[in-house]
């Protein structure tokens, strides 16, 4: 694979790294709260 | 400066000392018997399973040697991300090994070796796992308050590494021995979102000094296609890659205890699965974000207008362990500072805790038990678990000072680890997936997967071996540990049959 080829697949990774962490870290909070909240 | 970095460190260390108390009070339950304190009850959800999936595995010391890696490596370490998404995607996909081991009910791993192939194996197994385990975190404390106490100096903070070392161990300590594993699980919900964001944060404040193409730029001119393509680095290579895909996926997520242990604790077997699956994207998310914290370090140090080259170079061999921490000093305003440091505090703790708890669980329940005749003595267990706790973080503080390998701290956590994992993915899926296993093949096995001892670096210097690879002992290893299973498992299942007939 070209070396464009590598930039472009460590920036995709990249993103969706940070987007992983950012969405999965409001799901955790959003049912973690739902939860104490029923509780 | 000094002051107001430390104001703010005491103000948000408070708002997460009063957070932890909250979210403990009335739910750590200390006489819920030995299902209570070993696996919470067994009674997870998927919110609070991904999150300790993903807050056990995301510690100081991962983020620490992940920038080391990235540093070091540029962009071709994200190969290690990739990898361990492939890995525990195969793992949530079909729920390879985790599925059926929750099947079998087990509170500890070596729980199911007794089950599978015998009480000695048990014993044998958990003695194995524990010593690649416990080697395995040797290095957590001293890298975490090096890592720690470099972010701080920056800002003029002159910490002792030696004092910070103990006082992190203390605390960790402390509150593991409190509440057994429902006391590290609730915290790791609230661990999990503050080290999120303070990654998050520290990302977008330190792309608006250094843009992702410029960091590509310096990269490029400085390391070439080797920092970004990882068949092409050096340091890696195809053996490497197929190498990480088994240690940082498969093994991380199905076959490493602290990671198993979390399937043994969620409510059903379907949740297992869907846990795993979601979690894989954190799986990728914890090697490549702290990675490219290290790429951006070594940007902002080779950009010859932010980061001034000195600060790095007075660091001498460790220059590339503490790049990230000092940029993270020198580039951010103190109270985002204090408020980054809280939250590596937190990922220190949420990995230590869980490592502390795991191995001691296992060294209490399935060494001392069978052989003391404790195993159902829920004071004992308790009593033990705490002891063996203790005793394994004065262990770290000692290794912490005095082991000096060569290697980079995620190749040693690596080779540290596979002490255990050669032999034990070979126990874990021949035992749960081959009716033919036997114990003789499982003792044979543990006896083999022992050998990839030879590739911690202090051994491998002293066998003359320092020309073979880490990933090469450790997949032959891995083929030694199988072959000994397959050949001691037929072996002893013929003799039975012959056995069987004669009488």
């Amino acid at each position: 694979m070209s070396i464009e080829g590598w930039i472009t697949l460590w920036s995709a990774l990249l993103w969706l790294s940070a987007g992983a962490f950012g969405l999965v870290s409001v799901y955790v909070a959003i049912r973690t709260v739902g939860v104490l909240v029923r509780k | 400066m000094v002051d107001s970095t430390y104001l703010f460190l005491a103000i948000f260390t408070l708002a997460y000392v009063i957070a932890i108390l909250l979210a403990h009070r009335g739910r750590a339950q200390g006489d819920g018997g030995l299902k209570e304190f070993f696996i919470s009850g067994r009674d997870l959800g998927l919110g609070t399973a991904i999150a300790t999936l993903g807050a056990t595995e995301i510690g100081l010391i991962t983020i620490a040697y992940n920038a080391q890696k990235g540093f070091n490596e540029g962009f071709s370490a994200f190969h290690i991300g990739l990898a361990a998404l492939i890995g525990c995607g195969f793992v949530g996909a079909i729920g390879f090994v985790v599925k059926p081991m929750r099947r079998t009910g087990v509170l500890t791993l070596p729980e199911f070796y007794q089950q599978r192939f015998g009480r000695d194996i048990r014993i044998f197994g958990a003695i194995v796992m524990a010593l690649g385990g416990i080697l395995n975190m040797g290095l957590f404390l001293k890298v975490a308050s090096v890592f720690l106490a470099a972010m701080l100096s920056v800002k003029g903070a002159d910490v002792n590494v030696n004092i910070l070392m103990v006082t992190l161990i203390a605390g960790a300590v402390l509150y593991t021995c409190y509440g057994g594993m429902r006391s590290v699980i609730i915290t790791d919900i609230f661990q999990f979102v503050l080290l999120s964001a303070g990654l998050l944060i520290a990302v977008v404040y330190l792309t608006n000094l250094v843009p992702l193409g410029e960091a590509i730029s310096i990269v490029r001119e400085n390391k070439g296609i080797g920092g970004f393509d990882p068949f092409a680095n050096e340091s890696f290579g195809l053996s490497y890659v197929l190498w990480m895909i088994l240690v940082a996926g498969v093994v991380s997520a199905a076959i490493w205890p602290t990671a198993l242990t979390r399937a043994l604790c969620i409510k059903d077997e379907a949740t297992v699965q869907r846990a795993y699956l979601i979690a894989s994207v954190i799986f990728l998310a914890r090697m490549v974000v702290p990675a490219f914290l290290g790429v951006l370090a070594f940007s902002y140090f080779n950009t010859g207008t932010l980061g001034p080259a000195e600060m790095l170079a007075s660091h001498g061999s460790d220059a590339d362990l503490v790049a990230t921490p000092l940029m993270l000093g020198h580039a951010m305003p103190g109270w985002l500072l204090a408020f980054l440091a809280v939250a590596m505090f937190a990922s220190f703790m949420s990995t230590q805790d869980s490592y502390l708890f795991c191995w001691a669980s296992i060294l209490s329940r399935d060494v001392l038990g069978p052989i003391f005749g404790t195993v159902e003595n829920e004071q004992a267990q308790k009593r033990g678990t705490r002891i063996i706790i203790v005793v394994i973080a004065l262990y770290e503080l000692y290794w912490g000072l005095i082991y000096e390998g060569r290697e980079d701290i995620w190749d040693y956590l690596a080779v540290s680890g596979s002490i255990y994992f050669c032999s034990g993915i070979v126990l874990m899926v021949g035992g749960l997936y081959w009716k033919g296993a036997t114990r003789r093949g499982a003792l044979w096995a543990l006896i083999l997967g022992f050998s990839a001892i030879i590739a911690l670096s202090p051994i491998k210097i002293a066998l003359g071996l320092e020309g073979v690879s880490s990933p090469i002992i450790g997949f032959a290893a891995i083929g030694l540990s199988l072959l000994g299973f397959v050949i001691g498992s037929l072996s002893e299942g013929r003799g039975a049959r012959k056995t069987e007939k004669r009488a």
